[in-house]
C-alpha cells in the first residue's frame, strides 16, 4: 500500500513538472551510471543507475526528481531530488555541481533502506554526456543471522555508508 | 501546487517505511545493551582529527563451568581485522577476554582473527553507534548458560593506564594507538527453566591491559570513563 502510494506521488510529481515544462520545453531526461570508493567499514562497492527528470527554471539552475537502483549489501531503489547548477551558460563545456537528497528503499524483506544524499561536481560536454565526482552517503539496514550447535542469532546490522562517487551519464532533451 | 503536495505526502511515507527485521516467539532471548555516557569516543586521526568512535563488542555464551559455547555477535572490524590508522597493529587489547575464550590461535601466534581468516560473516556486523540488540534462540537441549559481553574503547588512557606505560608495565595497553583502559566484561547466568524473565548482566571485571591473557581482574578502581560505556545490559527472555 505504502509502494503504491510513493509511486502515485512520484507520477504526480513527475507529470507535474512535465506539465510545466512542456509550456515552456524546459524538460530533460537524464540517464547516469555509477560507482565508488567506499571508505566506511563494511566497505562496499556501489554500482547504480539512476534516470531523472529535470526542469530548467533558468539557463543556469535545474531542479527534478529521480529513481533508479543502487546495489551494495542489498539492492536499493533511491528516491530523491536534484538540484544542479550550471556555472557557464550553454557551450561545449559546461562545469556544474549538483546535489541528490531523498530516501532509498530496499525490496527485500529482510533489509531497510535509508537517508541518501550525494552533493558531487561535475562537467557536462555538449549538453550531452556528463561526468561527475562526488561524496555519497546512504543508510541502509539488514538483518544478519547465523546457527550453531547451540544457538540461533539474529541481529539487525546498521550501515552508514561513505562513498567518492563517479557517474558517468547522457541527457536527452524532451522538447 | 500539486508537486508541494505530491513531495510533502511522500516526505510522510518515507519516514513510516521501515521494516520490523527481527521477530521474537516465545522462548527467544533478547540481549539489549544500552548505550552509556561514554559510547562515544574521540579517536585521534591526523593533524588533531578527531572521529567519534563506538566500542568494540563481543557477546557470547558458555557454559555453568565457564567453557565457550559460541559467539552471539562480535564487530567487524576485530572479526576482519579492518582496522583503520592500526598502522598493523593487530590490537590484541581490543576483546581479550573473548579472544582467548575462544581459544583459536592463528598463524602468527595470537588469538585474533586475521584478513585471511576472518570471523565468521554471519555474527560480525558493523560496529553500533548507539543502543542495539541481538537475539539468540537455543538449538538444543541448552537451558543453562552464562551470556558475556565484552567492550572496549581504543586510546581512551587515564592516569591509572597512561600513553607514556612501557612494555612490561602492568598498564600497558598497546602504547599510543593502543586501548587505554582495559576491556570491561559483562556477565549474566541464564536459566530458561527458572521461569525468570529479565536478567541484568553485571560487571565481573576487566580484561588483560596488553591482552596477553584471557584473565578477568575484579578491581576495576583504575577505570573512569570505561565504566560508562554502556548505561545497562538487559537479557529478556520472551
Amino acid at each position: 500500500m505504502k509502494k503504491r502510494l510513493i509511486l502515485m506521488c512520484m507520477m504526480a510529481a513527475v507529470i507535474s513538472l512535465a506539465a510545466q515544462a512542456q509550456e515552456e520545453k524546459r524538460l530533460s531526461l537524464i540517464t547516469s551510471v555509477g560507482t565508488g570508493l567506499d571508505i566506511s567499514t563494511p566497505a562496499k562497492t556501489p554500482i547504480n543507475f539512476h534516470v531523472i527528470g529535470l526542469y530548467g527554471i533558468n539557463s543556469h539552475f535545474y531542479a527534478g526528481v529521480g529513481t533508479g537502483i543502487s546495489s551494495y549489501e542489498k539492492a536499493l531503489i533511491p528516491v530523491f531530488t536534484e538540484v544542479r547548477y550550471f556555472f557557464t551558460k550553454p557551450k561545449t563545456f559546461m562545469p556544474f555541481a549538483e546535489c541528490n537528497i531523498g530516501y532509498s528503499f530496499a525490496p527485500d524483506k529482510h533489509a531497510n533502506g535509508g537517508f541518501y544524499l550525494n552533493p558531487s561536481i561535475g562537467m557536462q560536454y555538449k549538453q550531452r554526456f556528463f561526468v561527475s565526482l562526488g561524496y555519497e552517503w546512504q543508510k541502509l539496514e539488514r538483518l544478519k543471522s547465523y546457527k550453531d550447535q547451540f544457538v540461533a542469532t539474529e541481529f539487525a546490522e546498521k550501515l552508514h555508508h561513505t562513498v567518492i562517487s563517479m557517474n558517468f551519464g547522457y541527457k536527452f532533451d524532451l522538447h | 501546487m500539486s508537486l508541494k503536495l505530491s513531495c510533502m505526502i511522500l516526505t510522510i511515507i518515507l519516514c513510516s517505511c521501515n521494516k520490523k527485521l527481527i521477530e521474537y516467539k516465545s522462548g527467544d532471548v533478547e540481549v539489549h545493551i544500552e548505550q552509556g555516557s561514554e559510547w562515544l569516543h574521540d579517536y585521534p586521526l591526523f593533524l588533531g582529527i578527531k572521529k567519534k568512535n563506538p566500542p568494540q563488542i563481543a557477546i557470547w555464551i558458555e557454559d555453568m563451568q565457564g567453557h565457550y559455547l559460541s559467539t552471539i555477535y562480535v564487530t567487524h572490524k576485530i572479526a576482519t581485522q579492518s582496522w583503520q590508522m592500526a598502522n598493523g597493529n593487530r590490537r590484541k587489547s581490543a576483546l581479550p577476554d573473548w579472544c582467548y575464550s575462544r581459544g583459536v590461535k592463528y598463524e602468527d601466534g595470537l588469538y585474533l582473527p586475521t584478513k585471511n581468516h576472518p570471523f565468521v560473516d554471519g555474527i560480525s556486523g558493523a560496529t553500533p553507534r548507539g543502543s542495539f540488540s541481538v537475539k539468540l534462540s537455543p538449538t538444543g537441549s541448552l537451558r543453562q548458560f552464562v551470556v558475556k559481553i565484552e567492550l572496549n574503547q581504543s586510546t581512551d588512557f587515564n592516569d591509572s593506564y597512561p600513553k607514556s606505560a612501557k612494555p612490561g608495565d602492568a598498564n600497558y595497553s598497546g602504547g599510543e594507538g593502543g586501548s587505554g583502559q582495559p576491556a570491561v566484561v559483562y556477565a549474566a547466568d541464564i536459566d530458561l527453566s527458572s521461569g525468570k524473565t529479565t536478567y541484568d548482566a553485571t560487571l565481573i571485571g576487566h580484561s588483560s591491559p596488553d591482552g596477553s591473557s584471557g584473565k578477568i581482574y575484579s578491581d576495576v578502581s583504575g577505570l573512569t570513563t570505561a565504566l560508562h560505556i554502556v548505561k545497562r545490559i538487559t537479557i529478556s527472555i520472551r
